[in-house]
């Protein structure tokens, strides 16, 4: 009885609804992908290679998140340069100053004045903040790094001074005997004492409260570097060192060729922290270009790395929308023939007796 | 032959002509009924020319009906695991969501960063531990979607059990009744199309076997050949677990002692839902809580304090902290669990009363373990190691199952992409599975079904069989009454 192409009236039901359902499901996931441009679903989608696109936006995410902390290290670099660079010129005005002295063109006491002045603006540079932070406290940057000198109390400094003048030539700053002390009695105790009152040591217990490890940052994925000095560095301690003398030597009072010894020994001085500053200014400028190089590095990556991520999860804009037309006809044109099939029987045809 | 024996003919031609209606209604009203076959009557004529209805016999195909079985149990397997490893997915979701465990490691990373370069923020602490939070809770999460799964999977066996056991039951009740009635020569069958429904049944909770004896009685095996069912039913037994953590294994399932699901021998089913369930128990859901807790250990390594000084002291808990605690995970191997108890130390945790700056300073396990020293406020160098060490290579357990190396966000990426392979796959041959069930379930209704077109046109065939032999008898009625008149 069976024939070859038998099919059963169930089976014909059963394909239309079921290829009708499957046209639907695919349709909402092509309107999905039209609507966001991306995969419906895209681990499905990917397979193994969904960890590529983690990796890859966590890739750009530690990226961005390194460029965003770069601005906080060039901050600090700029704002560190700004004051070294007016440190640099009062030095310079100050040696014109000095220049000046050798030749008689300003008085000791005017000098001292001036000297005193230079000493306040030098603590105002180092002691100079950036966001609530010390710049110069190295990695102590919530500690004022540069102690004022001229306080009462007397600060530190100022009695380590006063006690090492004393005993050098057993009388205070202020004694007018200060004009017997020889040339040779003065350079013995610049070079001697009063240079090590403005050793590394004796600096950081009288002077300074900065440390001497600066601030590292990562300025890209495997690159952490210096971004910012401290208040200990030499050229810190030369320009105190000058001013101090020059302000609290008893100078007004000193022998003329005593005082051309301090001056002298002054210029050598304010030489050498000139050029450490520029040496410590070019350190921040060979930084920022670092900076600068690899934030160029890392916004090329995170490019890359967005394309990359756009090709694996994205789909084209033109095929999809060509998906969801071509759904939608094939939806309809299935709905038709369901229509047709279901009304297509033989017992349209049959005589009615 | 005489005039009345030509009626009797007649007469049968009638009644076989009811009969075989009866059949076509039969068919008709059964047309969209699952699993009904198309029956037909079988016609003999005896020495006289009489016709009757000696039988009624289905459109049965054992073969397709086999493809029917095997195609329902390979479909309900992958279906099963799709299902579970979509929960899986959860854990990871669409990568733009970002909340995969290897992307709360990158958020993690990018806070230590932030803090990196802002060592004396306080709020930058705070923000590096609250990613850590967040992180820690991520894995919580994760792991216990996977234990739910599993102890879900394991209560879908116990499920998938008690139907198998009642679908035994009932194929008994119809196998009896079948045998019983091929032997009295009754019609049986509307029971085998039942009885070919509940094999149809079980073969989407197991895969199996079925023999067909002379006298139609059947016998389950298993796709292993295990007897489910010879003459009575075998009891399949299992005891289900009510909730599986990460060191719990779920039992086997026994058939007449034996396992068949779920445990180790060599008659392990390997389809029908159930292996599905056993697979997502056993397997799949094993593994990839490895895959979370070797990411937990990863961490805890990571941020754990070493001896500032470079000196003996042991490795020591740092940043995160688990169950385990005081001690340090074992090293290099999966610790199962890890990944449910991770947490951040209490003593870093701000709203636990903790500093979040320890971070920055060591000392979470006391003073020996400081390598701030000095209380630097802008100290970094130990914030950037823990960077460092959390991007630095190390090795994982082979038993994760996904490459063994690399960094812990390399193998967090890994586990998403090993979850999302496998979660592709099963879709993948769920769906090829599903068609070819839709094949076979389509050609055994087309080859066995009813077509009602064609039942209407052997209705009217049976009419116009009908009328003629209606025909027949009033014509022998006047030849009848002609041959009545002659005697007058």
């Amino acid at each position: 009885m069976t024939t070859t192409n038998h099919i059963s009236t169930a089976s014909i039901g059963m394909a239309s609804r079921l290829s009708i359902t499957k046209l639907q499901t695919q349709l909402q996931d092509a309107q999905k992908e039209l609507s966001t441009l991306r995969h419906a679903d895209v681990g499905l989608t990917l397979g193994y290679r969904t960890g590529e696109t983690i990796s890859m936006r966590q890739e750009v995410e530690r990226l961005q998140t390194i460029t965003d902390t770069n601005g906080i290290a060039k901050n600090r670099l700029d704002a560190s340069d700004v004051a070294l660079k007016g440190l640099q010129s009062g030095a310079q005005e100050f040696l014109g100053n000095l220049f000046l002295a050798r030749n008689g063109g300003i008085t000791s006491k005017a000098l001292a004045d001036v000297a005193k002045n230079a000493l306040l603006s030098f603590a105002d540079a180092g002691n100079t903040t950036l966001n609530g932070t010390y710049v110069f406290g190295g990695i102590n940057s919530d500690v004022k790094p540069i102690a004022a000198y001229n306080a009462s109390p007397p600060s530190a400094a100022k009695t380590a001074v006063d006690n090492a003048f004393q005993a050098a030539f057993g009388m205070t700053q202020a004694d007018a005997n200060v004009s017997s002390i020889t040339p040779a009695q003065m350079q013995a105790f610049l070079d001697g004492p009063f240079d090590n009152l403005f050793s590394s040591s004796d600096w950081n217990t009288n002077w300074s409260s900065a440390s001497s490890q600066n601030i590292k940052s990562r300025i890209s994925t495997s690159e952490i570097s210096d971004t910012g000095t401290n208040a200990n560095e030499p050229a810190f301690r030369k320009l105190a060192q000058v001013y101090t003398m020059l302000s609290d030597l008893g100078n007004a009072n000193l022998s003329e060729s005593t005082y051309n010894t301090v001056v002298n020994k002054a210029i050598t001085l304010v030489n050498a922290a000139v050029t450490d500053i520029t040496r410590l200014r070019t350190d921040f400028g060979s930084a920022k270009a670092r900076i600068a190089n690899a934030n160029d590095r890392m916004s090329i990556q995170i490019n890359v790395l967005n394309l990359n991520v756009g090709s694996l999860e994205g789909v084209d804009s033109a095929e999809a929308s060509v998906k969801v037309t071509s759904l939608l006809t094939q939806i309809q044109t299935a709905y038709s023939v369901t229509a047709k099939i279901q009304s297509l029987s033989i017992l349209n045809y049959m005589p009615n007796s | 032959m005489s005039l009345s024996a030509s009626l009797n003919v007649a007469l049968s031609g009638i009644s076989t002509s009811s009969d075989q209606l009866a059949v076509v209604s039969r068919n008709v009203a059964r047309a969209n009924e699952e699993g009904a076959t198309r029956k037909t009557a079988n016609v003999s004529t005896n020495e006289g020319g009489a016709s009757r209805v000696t039988s009624i016999v289905r459109l049965a195909n054992p073969q397709l009906l086999a493809a029917v079985l095997k195609s329902n149990s390979d479909a309900g397997t992958q279906q099963v695991i799709a299902n579970a490893l979509n929960q899986f997915d959860l854990t990871v979701n669409d990568p733009s969501l970002q909340g995969s465990p290897s992307s709360l490691i990158g958020k993690l990373n990018a806070a230590l960063q932030v803090y990196a370069a802002s060592p004396q923020d306080v709020t930058a602490a705070n923000a590096a531990v609250a990613a850590a939070k967040n992180l820690a809770q991520g894995l919580n999460t994760a792991s216990l979607s996977v234990q739910q799964q599993r102890s879900e999977a394991d209560h879908a066996i116990g499920a998938s059990v008690n139907n198998i056991n009642s679908l035994l039951a009932q194929f008994q009740t119809l196998n009896d009744e079948i045998v019983r009635g091929n032997g009295s020569g009754q019609d049986v069958t509307d029971s085998l199309d039942q009885r070919d429904l509940i094999v149809q049944k079980l073969s989407k909770e197991i895969g199996i076997r079925t023999v067909t004896e002379g006298n139609k009685s059947m016998q389950i095996y298993t796709d292993q050949g295990v007897t489910l069912f010879n003459g009575v039913p075998r009891e399949v037994t299992f005891n289900a677990t009510a909730f599986l953590g990460p060191n719990t294994m779920g039992n086997a399932v026994y058939a007449d002692g034996i396992p068949i699901v779920g445990g180790s021998g060599t008659m392990i089913s390997t389809s029908g839902q159930i292996a599905g369930y056993a697979a997502i128990r056993d397997s799949l859901g094993v593994t990839y809580q490895n895959q979370l807790d070797e990411v937990a250990r990863g961490l805890v390594e990571a941020f754990a304090e070493t001896d500032p000084s470079g000196g003996a002291l042991p490795p020591a808990l740092g940043l995160f902290s688990w169950d385990g605690a005081p001690a340090m995970p074992t090293t290099g191997a999966v610790n199962k669990g890890l990944a449910s108890s991770i947490i951040v130390n209490a003593a870093v945790d701000p709203s636990r009363g903790g500093n979040a700056s320890l971070l920055r300073d060591g000392g979470i396990n006391g003073t020996n373990y400081v390598y701030n020293t000095n209380n630097s406020s802008a100290y970094s160098d130990r914030i950037q190691k823990i960077i460092d060490n959390v991007s630095q290579s190390r090795s994982f357990d082979n038993a994760a199952g996904i490459a063994n190396t690399g960094s812990i966000s390399d193998f967090a990426g890994a586990s998403a992409g090993w979850l999302q392979a496998q979660r592709k796959s099963a879709s993948e041959s769920s769906s090829y599975n599903n068609i070819l069930q839709q094949r076979a379930t389509d050609a055994l209704s087309k080859e066995t079904g009813v077509n009602i077109d064609e039942e209407m046109t052997r209705m009217l065939q049976f009419e116009r069989a009908y009328q003629a032999s209606a025909r027949l008898m009033t014509t022998i009625d006047q030849m009848f009454q002609t041959l009545l008149d002659t005697y007058k």
